[in-house]
């Protein structure tokens, strides 16, 4: 009796001390100014129109449903998101954000995308600062690629992607080593796991041609040895000696057979494929397919699952892609304050940390972040076992692409140009860089960036 | 009775109107582009407008600028280049293969008739599936072609070199080590060809099953009488009797061919570096992902359009011929 009667006391102190916490929680969720947004609801019965790609897909499926139904019950604005397959989104963008009747109200993009569209997009410092968003809480790579290194900012950061090293850490520790700090260690690993002659590729690299993939880790490589792509007069400086060393790094991978030879043609799904099944040791790409390693079938895999900042250059600098998908909204909105309404919302820290804490459905469980608050926050961390706290470590020196209208012209001849130098292991890489910097040359002087 | 002239333009009236908004008008408003400096990323200038005082025809700003871009677009060429060497093989094998195929199903009996029914299915793929279903297949690991060629030829091969002591000397590489379809400028453009012929080769077919069988049959007794054996008949009989059909197939395939696209967007990306970049690709790369630019485009589709009118033509004349 006495113990029934202290089991019930001890259950109603716990209810007593989760009441408040309960309470903050539901006020947190259901409270519209929790989230700055107008609880008289002066936008009911708006319906907008949301340009995005690949919403089966969870970073962006998760985003799409968790909370909506809320966010629909706070302001009365409720929201329909549009579903392209990722390969026809760049067209669609273009045709969308230039049509002046378009029925769209608010789009997300790439950032390089971006840029091509900047003057269709509203502009939103006013917004950030009346709506008193914490500019601050996205890192530097996220902030320049949301305002094409201007003072505008034409998207807030939705969708946030730094590279990580996915490895097994069986194979590291077969062979006795630690995770790579460098691309020169890759280098050192593979060929410590080719020795060992266990069956299975150091790395799966991916320098084929799809979307301009095979250019990602490039990136890494030039600019980690200390090059880049333009200097500061938008000369192209990728075919100096720097850039010529950084490229032969980057081929070596497949050159010196530590990733099989088919990675000439694959792009980055193909590649992470090779990994999740078992076929190789180390791949390097974005962290939202970490999740596909960690729930691999292999047990071999699933269960040596690790993950490391991407690899910098030895004696040089550790710096990646941060690759960005900010949202923001078409000037010629009908709706464009309701579909500020919803920016504040979607972006919000709560918002965000709903989204990545619940894991309950695996179609809908992402580590996607892009708050810096977020990332670090521990529980977020305990959830995805760290996988936050790595991404910001990369995203310290995560930097971002040229962002000007010209870059989406000249991507697709740096893909060629890479594609052409791990296809053909005879091309020489001077000649075929050289060739490259000219076709840059070329766009950019057609565009008059090289007039008086 | 007096007839009502109106009624037939009623009944075609909402397929004209069809046809003029999603054709004729496209087609009109890309030849006006074609000569006009047209990016996306500017705001346009028209040589045709309107104004408060009328219509005003600005004729500085029209240009042959991008059609005279094109033939010194080294790209361009490539592209010309590349969809050249894929109609020829794509054609040659669409045409060649489906005769083969002809000639197999082409007698009575529930075996032909199903393989009939079952030849149309190929060419119901979408081309977009086809292509990533292609890609799928040329996978070294994964993909049926490799797994095939290695299983039912390389290894048995191999095993009868070893009987005879000679694998060390001769030893036939595996293909699922020794090619990367998808990696290699002649494999992925003759795989792509590969790609279109697998959905055409088919329907081709069974258009040859349906001239086959308009041949009298007195014909081949005939030839049969006078002692020709199978592969004469088929050479200086069958085949003449064809030459319509075939010639008519051929120039439907090569119209197709000319626009391929979608399995080149879904199945090469246009690699490995240019080898698979067709002149849709390319137009539609252009056009509308890398410089946004409308008026370059535009020009180069209606080089296109010029070289698809002359083989419809070609087309029609035959068909003309033949009736």
């Amino acid at each position: 009796m006495r113990l029934m009667r202290t089991i019930l006391f001890m259950l109603a102190l716990a209810l007593f001390l989760a009441l408040p916490v309960g309470g903050a929680l539901a006020q947190d969720v259901m409270d519209p100014a929790t989230f700055g947004l107008d609880a008289s609801k002066p936008y009911d019965g708006t319906q907008l129109k949301f340009l995005i790609c690949c919403s089966t897909a969870p970073q962006f499926a998760s985003a799409a449903v968790k909370g909506a139904a809320e966010f629909t019950e706070m302001t009365g604005i409720s929201v329909s998101w549009g579903d392209l397959p990722f390969g026809s989104f760049q067209e669609q963008l273009y045709l969308e954000a230039t049509n002046p009747n378009t029925e769209f109200d608010i789009v997300a993009f790439v950032d390089a995308w971006g840029t091509n569209i900047y003057d269709f997009l509203h502009p939103l410092n006013d917004f950030v600062a009346d709506a008193g968003i914490d500019w601050d809480d996205y890192g530097p790579a996220y902030q320049q690629a949301s305002t094409g290194n201007s003072d505008t900012i034409y998207g807030l950061p939705f969708r946030g992607h730094p590279l990580l090293l996915h490895y097994r850490v069986d194979v590291l520790e077969a062979v006795g080593m630690e995770p790579p700090q460098t691309w020169q260690d890759v280098s050192a690993i593979s060929q410590a796991i080719v020795d060992s002659g266990m069956d299975i590729a150091p790395m799966a690299m991916y320098y084929g041609l799809n979307v301009d993939q095979n250019l990602f880790n490039w990136y890494s490589h030039l600019w980690g040895a200390g090059t880049d792509i333009f200097d500061e007069n938008w000369q192209p400086i990728f075919n100096n000696e720097t850039g010529i060393a950084a490229t032969e790094q980057y081929l070596s991978y497949v050159r010196d057979g530590y990733s099989p030879a088919a990675s000439v043609a694959w792009n980055e799904q193909e590649a992470n494929q090779e990994l999740v099944q078992g076929r190789a040791a180390m791949f390097v790409g974005w962290w939202w397919m970490a999740s596909r390693m960690t729930n691999a079938e292999l047990p071999e895999v699933a269960d040596n699952a690790a993950f490391a900042p991407a690899p910098g250059w030895a004696g040089g600098d550790t710096a990646s892609y941060g690759y960005l998908w900010p949202v923001g909204v078409l000037a010629q909105s009908d709706d464009r304050d309701a579909a500020l309404e919803y920016l504040k919302w979607l972006t919000h820290p709560i918002t965000e940390r709903r989204i990545v804490l619940d894991a309950e459905d695996p179609a809908l469980d992402t580590n996607v972040a892009v708050r810096l608050s977020v990332l670090a926050d521990e529980e977020v961390n305990e959830v995805h076992n760290g996988l936050q706290g790595v991404a910001s470590a990369v995203l310290a020196n995560a930097r971002t692409i040229p962002l000007i209208p010209e870059y989406t012209e000249i991507v697709p001849y740096l893909a060629e140009m890479i594609n052409e130098l791990a296809t053909d292991a005879g091309a020489d890489v001077q000649e075929v860089l050289d060739r490259g910097a000219e076709d840059v040359r070329s766009v950019m002087e057609m565009a008059g960036y090289y007039n008086g | 009775m007096r007839k009502k002239r109106w009624v037939p333009w009623v009944l075609i009236g909402p397929a004209l109107l069809v046809i003029v908004l999603t054709t004729i008008y496209p087609l009109l408003a890309a030849l006006y582009y074609s000569f006009h400096n047209y990016n996306l990323r500017r705001a346009p200038q028209f040589a045709i407008q309107i104004g408060e005082s009328g219509i005003h025809i600005d004729w500085s700003l029209l240009s042959l600028e991008n059609y005279t871009r094109a033939f010194s677009d080294s790209r361009f060429i490539n592209s010309l280049e590349v969809t050249f060497w894929f109609t020829v093989i794509s054609v040659g094998l669409s045409v060649v293969i489906g005769l083969f195929i002809a000639v197999i199903v082409q007698k009575g009996g529930w075996l032909h008739t199903l393989t009939k029914v079952l030849l149309i299915f190929p060419f119901a793929v979408s081309p977009a599936l086809k292509g990533y279903s292609w890609r799928f297949m040329l996978n070294e690991n994964y993909g049926v072609y490799d797994l095939l060629i290695d299983s039912l030829l390389v290894k048995p091969v191999n095993a009868l070199l070893s009987l005879f002591n000679a694998l060390p000397l001769v030893e036939i590489p595996y293909i699922s080590e020794s090619i990367v379809w998808l990696g290699d400028k002649f494999w992925a453009l003759f795989m792509l060809a590969m790609s279109e012929t697998w959905g055409w080769a088919p329907l081709i077919a069974l258009m040859f099953v349906g001239a086959l069988g308009s041949i009298d049959e007195q014909i081949f007794e005939a030839a049969r009488i006078d002692g020709a054996n199978r592969v004469q008949i088929f050479f200086r009989v069958t085949l003449p009797l064809l030459r319509p059909v075939i010639l008519i197939v051929t120039m439907l395939k090569t119209i197709f061919s000319l626009k391929m696209f979608d399995q080149v967007v879904t199945m090469t990306g246009g690699g490995p570096v240019r080898a698979t970049q067709t002149i849709n690709y390319y137009i539609h790369q252009m056009g509308f992902v890398r410089s946004l630019d409308i008026g370059y485009a535009s020009a180069m589709s209606y080089i296109l359009v010029i070289v698809l009118t002359i083989c419809a033509a070609l087309y029609v004349a035959l068909v003309l011929n033949r009736d």
